[in-house]
């Protein structure tokens, strides 16, 4: 029998103690190993919202965003300032209209527009490829009917090949729309596009005037395959808005420069005349949980880790203490210090190795839990610290209520950019989990081997 | 052969200096049979302690043919233990969760010997101290006081010592069995010829010795 085979042999003198002792370690290196998955999930997780968070920013009238809009449009002017501005690398200016359908009566069927009803909207034979269903019937009375011939509007941009949100549109067939397009050409989406029967080289009717599709375009969402962009300066002439345009998107070389360059604009434009949201701050607070989280899970996978190294290094001074006479007695019969030492810290690595085991079981079932209910708790504990503060700094009366109702969208912004985190025990995991167990072993005996060490071989004949 | 010279031994008991051992010097030649008899708190043990490398004087020699094994280093003395020494206790100090077989083998394992000739030996070993196959492959508590001593004696043979050190072999064993255990020791001498060094209360056995001190407040005088 080797001193290994001894070793392996000792940890399970006593099953009950061996059971007890593989499952606390089980617990602890397994909430270390959970923490150490739920960590690199985040790490993955702030990587991909930092790609999400992009680097554009949307210039719009001050106040001129959604149903509550109001203040002066945008100018061209005011494109070419910002397009001027140190670390902007590209500025898009999209003109909105809208299309209804030449045909779509709403009889006493009153559709809701909102804000939008104050956009230019012009007729077309296009038939809108969203049917109204529940949502747009919203606002209609009791009794209203829907007419047969009603079609909700047709979303319009006039850009130089970008969509409303300023992103280049993905061309599935023909061309896009270009700088120096000014003739009444379009491109369409694929939504729109089927079911109008277009494709390129189709013509319809907006404004009065004929349009040739010139390309078909793909933008992954029903929303924006249902418009039709065409070039600005057509667009500004048939809205009679020449000069003017609803929305800037500027594109900034990096991240980094997004906040200085946001406040470079609204310097340079007035505070006063322009808004400038990005969707950075948004992504900032998730990504600000998120980094909570993840110095949590160091914490507690690194405190985990040491208590693990302490239960093991307690057990084994118990063990040393109790086998005191044991260890004086293979000194006595010639054993070196280094062949005992050898063996206690293979029984020690054999309860490790189980615990390392049975905690890479624990940590497969709960890691996922874990990660994901420390990612709610916290995207939600920030989120909500943003609400209190943004209701704290602003005014008593309306200003406050107007605040409060931003820290909401914060919240759901925020806990919605985070979502789930996917937390997968992989074969990184296991070898970090073998290694915690060779350290927290080595670690753990370190002090009983030299407990070890210090028995003297006389030690056998006490009360002889 | 087995000399002592002047040894001493001093230690720390709270705040007092005790000495258990006093100017000791005694021979024992190789293949002798000499026993330690004294009072409880005479210093047998300290004495057995001392000769077995277990513990070092404060002064004086232990020579083992010549020799000193008191000035030697920790590396030397584990090797002086492992292949010149062989012990044998009351309480049979057997390792518990190793089989009989097991016990005798840890010595040579100790020492560097092959399995297969550990094996070999040690069930030798145990079948000349009457312990059959059966039990040989048992448990230390699967065995009687009287077995588990067996087990100890061949274990204390395992490296084919030059002296044997027994502190009180026969003290826990009823008075046939404790027999049994004194002739096993007093044969070896004869066919090992190994050098026996014992302690004992039993002056019964003590009488059958080669040679028989008496130790007393530290200081040994030889009886016969």
């Amino acid at each position: 029998m080797s001193v290994v085979t001894r070793g392996v042999k000792n940890a399970f003198r006593n099953w009950l103690r061996t059971g007890a002792v593989v499952l606390i370690l089980a617990i602890g290196i397994g909430l270390s190993l959970s923490m150490l998955v739920a960590n690199e999930a985040v790490t993955a997780k702030i990587n991909d919202l930092k790609s999400q968070v992009g680097t554009t920013l949307t210039v719009n009238p001050a106040g001129g965003r959604g149903s509550e809009g109001g203040g002066e449009p945008l100018t061209t002017a005011q494109v070419e300032t910002i397009s001027k501005l140190e670390h902007v690398s590209n500025v898009a200016a999209v003109s909105q209209f809208i299309l209804q359908n030449q045909d779509s009566s709403s009889g006493n069927f009153a559709m809701r527009l909102g804000g939008d009803e104050a956009k230019e909207s012009g007729k077309t034979n296009l038939k809108s490829a969203i049917e109204p269903g529940t949502l747009g019937r919203r606002g209609a009375s009791a009794n209203a009917e829907v007419p047969a011939n009603f079609s909700l509007p047709i979303n319009g941009v006039g850009s130089q090949g970008t969509s409303q949100d300023g992103k280049t549109l993905t061309i599935t067939a023909g061309r896009t729309i270009t700088k120096n397009d000014s003739d009444d050409v379009a491109v369409v989406g694929t939504a729109l596009a089927a079911k109008n029967n277009l494709s390129v080289g189709s013509t319809f009717t907006a404004f009065s005037k004929t349009f040739t599709v010139v390309g078909i375009f793909d933008q992954g969402n029903q929303f924006e395959n249902a418009g039709l962009v065409i070039p600005l300066s057509v667009a500004q002439a048939l809205n009679g808005t020449n000069g003017e345009v609803s929305s800037i998107v500027v594109t900034v070389d990096s991240v980094e420069n997004l906040e200085s360059v946001q406040s470079t604009i609204k310097s340079s434009l007035g505070s006063d005349k322009v808004d400038v949201t990005s969707t950075q701050e948004n992504a900032q607070t998730a990504i600000d949980s998120l980094k909570g989280v993840q110095q949590i899970s160091i914490i507690a996978f690194v405190g985990a880790l040491v208590a693990a190294a302490v239960i093991i290094f307690l057990i084994m001074l118990m063990i040393v203490r109790e086998r005191r006479r044991e260890i004086g007695v293979l000194k006595a019969i010639g054993g070196s210090n280094r062949t005992i030492v050898t063996q206690f810290i293979v029984e020690s690595l054999v309860l490790v190795v189980l615990g390392t085991v049975v905690g890479l079981g624990v940590a497969l079932v709960s890691s996922s839990g874990i990660a994901n209910a420390l990612v709610t708790s916290s995207a939600q504990n920030s989120a909500q610290s943003t609400n209190t503060a943004s209701s704290e700094t602003a005014g008593p009366r309306g200003g406050g209520r107007f605040q409060l109702r931003q820290g909401g969208s914060n919240l759901q912004s925020a806990t919605s950019l985070v979502g789930q985190v996917a937390a997968n025990v992989g074969w990184m995991t296991v070898m970090y989990g073998f290694l915690a167990a060779i350290v927290i072993a080595v670690v753990g005996s370190a002090i009983p081997a030299w407990l070890i060490a210090k028995v003297r071989p006389a030690e056998v004949l006490r009360g002889e | 052969m087995l000399k002592v010279n002047h040894l001493q031994k001093t230690f720390r008991s709270g705040d007092t200096d005790v000495t258990p051992v006093k100017d000791i010097n005694f021979t024992v030649k190789t293949g002798e049979f000499a026993a330690i008899i004294g009072k409880s708190g005479s210093g047998k043990s300290t004495l057995l302690a001392l000769l077995g490398a277990l513990d070092r004087p404060t002064s004086g020699s232990i020579e083992v043919d010549d020799v000193n094994i008191a000035t030697l280093s920790d590396k030397k003395l584990t090797a002086y233990r492992r292949g010149d020494i062989g012990f044998v206790f009351q309480q049979y100090n057997l390792v518990p969760n190793l089989t009989a077989l097991e016990n005798v083998m840890l010595p040579m394992e100790f020492a560097g010997v092959a399995a297969a000739a550990r094996r070999e030996r040690a069930e030798k070993l145990l079948n000349q101290v009457g312990l059959d196959a059966d039990k040989q492959l048992r448990r230390p508590t699967r065995l009687s006081g009287g077995e588990q001593q067996r087990v100890a004696i061949a274990r204390a043979l395992a490296n084919k010592p030059k002296i044997i050190l027994a502190d009180e072999p026969t003290g826990n064993l009823d008075t046939q069995t404790g027999e049994h255990i004194f002739r096993l020791l007093h044969n070896l001498t004869r066919t090992e010829q190994v050098t026996i060094i014992t302690v004992t209360h039993d002056l019964s056995i003590a009488g059958k010795t080669d040679k028989t001190f008496r130790l007393s407040d530290g200081i040994l005088k030889e009886e016969r």
